[in-house]
């Protein structure tokens, strides 16, 4: 399983999503669970959806929420696609930006 | 706020996506930044020369260093006065990444083109020139790099003008043959181009370069258009976007060829003026400690009452002094926080106008050489090769931490608030339940 995360393609979602990889690895119910956690720039996500299960966008990419979402669809994934928190990001807090991605695949799935 | 950031990141985000994920600029970026090995070589021979001249040495000491700066003197032409060289090949090597062909052919090709394009010949002898080989061929070096490797990219990948040996034949054989027209091709076009526009203009070819770079040279060594750039580093990097590396092709090229200005200026062999945007100047004076001069925050950190920004400020202390902000940056967080907006975009400017007017004053040397990747302030330090650069380095810092300090006072209240109030999602990554 798949979470992606998207930005303009800069250095600083790499660092938290290097940080966001090591809190699994260190969390005994995350890690032998397959969770792959990747970041990708907005010119080049669409081609990196397989096995995605959820999206999440930098703050300073929020207005491309629609779009990613209808991008996503249409390569037949049915995935919901989260703005990270504005200080999650910000102060790069792996955690609660992996707590709301597992909420929103939960909450994605409860809708059907 | 909020609508002024919307306002913002509908017009000015689109444009610096485009030129952080632009190949060319990319290319140019990494090339340019791939040179510190190359000058901290050539700084050997410029360092030894400049020993004798310290005052108060006996007499052996200035006959030992001149004897090292006579030896080492031809380390000095192999580096920086074939400073273009090296970025024509990093910039073909970059680019042929982008571009996904041969990286050997690319640097290849690169070079030989940056040569045909950068050599002069002398009218009556036909010997050759190759004062442009040094820091003022570096735009030529960009410009030709790229344009030499995009077509062989075209003859290789678009129209494949290639020999295939098929299998059975070793690698590096086979790639050279597939490579062999399109290098070939890239080499002839530029050639012919090169002597129809010199025939035309009758002025060779790495001069009209120049020329054609000569506003943004003139622009970006003025203290506005530096102000300008750092600017926009500074807001980009608000919105957590790499305002560094965004801006940095627009001024590392002309700060290289500054540092063979002033070395030029300080060995007597030019009167010009001394040029005070160098890679030192940005990296140690105008962004000394990371973008924004975060080691200012780190130290306002360090003091704090808030444990969180205590325990920040430690774990940001030793890559500060490398020059590295982003634990400050996203810990704090600057990072489109409104109370850090104000003084995040003021600061980096602040400690370049500084800076400039300490070597503009003539009160410190200006740098002649880059400076090593060392601890600083010791890399600026021996790259300007003055103490005072110390005292200027120092009042930076104080200034910092004074513009910074009634801002971070908000921050620090609101992050002692928080730490009172335990409202926060308090589950672990133990109690998600895998139900999906």
């Amino acid at each position: 399983m798949k979470i992606l995360l998207v930005c303009y393609g800069g250095l600083s979602t790499s660092m938290l999503v290097n940080r966001m990889k090591k809190a699994v690895e260190e969390s005994p119910n995350l890690k032998d669970r397959g969770i792959v956690i990747e970041a990708w720039g907005k010119e080049e996500y669409y081609e990196k959806l397989d096995d995605t299960r959820v999206i999440m966008l930098g703050p300073q990419v929020s207005m491309l929420k629609d779009e990613v979402r209808r991008v996503a669809l249409d390569k037949g994934y049915d995935v919901p696609v989260v703005v990270i928190d504005k200080d999650h990001y910000g102060a790069m807090e792996a955690v609660p930006v992996l707590l709301a991605a597992f909420d929103a695949i939960k909450a994605h799935k409860k809708q059907g | 706020m909020d609508k002024f950031e919307q306002l913002l990141s509908k017009w000015l985000l689109p444009i610096a996506a485009k030129l952080e994920e632009n190949p060319q600029l990319a290319a140019v970026r990494r090339g340019m930044m791939t040179l510190v090995p190359v000058t901290l070589v050539g700084s050997i021979p410029t360092i030894f020369s400049q020993l004798p001249n310290i005052p108060g040495m006996p007499q052996w000491f200035v006959d030992a260093t001149t004897f090292l700066g006579q030896v080492t003197q031809p380390m000095n032409f192999a580096t920086m006065g074939c400073l273009a060289l090296y970025v024509a090949a990093f910039v073909g090597y970059y680019y042929s990444q982008q571009r996904k062909v041969w990286d050997i052919g690319a640097i290849v090709t690169s070079i030989c083109a940056f040569i045909i394009m950068a050599t002069l010949y002398d009218p009556e002898t036909g010997a050759t020139i190759t004062s442009y080989y040094g820091g003022t061929g570096i735009f030529t070096a960009l410009v030709f790099g790229l344009i030499s490797v995009e077509i062989l990219h075209i003859f290789r990948n678009k129209l494949h003008f290639t020999i295939n040996l098929g299998d059975g034949v070793p690698t590096p054989i086979l790639r050279s043959f597939e490579n062999l027209w399109p290098i070939l091709f890239s080499i002839l076009i530029l050639i012919v181009f090169k002597y129809g526009v010199e025939s035309v203009t009758g002025v060779a070819m790495v001069q009209l370069v120049e020329k054609l770079f000569s506003p943004l040279t003139a622009s970006v060594n003025t203290l506005g258009g530096m102000l300008l750039i750092l600017f926009i580093q500074q807001l980009l990097w608000w919105f957590g976007i790499h305002g560094y590396a965004v801006m940095a092709p627009i001024w590392m090229a002309v700060a290289f060829a500054n540092v063979d200005i002033n070395a030029a200026i300080v060995a007597g062999e030019s009167t010009e003026a001394v040029r005070v945007l160098t890679p030192n100047f940005m990296w140690d004076m105008a962004g000394t400690t990371g973008s924004g001069i975060c080691g200012a925050l780190c130290i306002l950190m360090l003091l704090s009452k808030s444990k969180r920004f205590k325990s920040i400020g430690r774990l940001s202390i030793i890559p500060e002094f490398f020059g590295i902000g982003e634990s400050v940056l996203f810990g704090l967080p600057v990072i489109l926080n409104p109370i850090m907006f104000i003084p995040w975009l003021l600061s980096t400017p602040i400690a370049a106008a500084i800076g400039w007017i300490a070597i503009e004053s003539g009160f410190m040397s200006p740098f002649v050489l880059v400076g090593p990747y060392i601890p600083l302030p010791f890399g600026a330090w021996i790259a300007c090769m003055d103490w005072k650069y110390l005292i200027v380095w120092a009042a930076i810092i104080a200034v910092s931490v004074l513009l910074y300090y009634p801002f971070f006072k908000i921050a620090e209240k609101r992050a002692l608030e928080s730490e009172g109030s335990k409202t926060k999602d308090t589950r672990t990554l133990e109690d998600i339940e895998f139900d999906f």
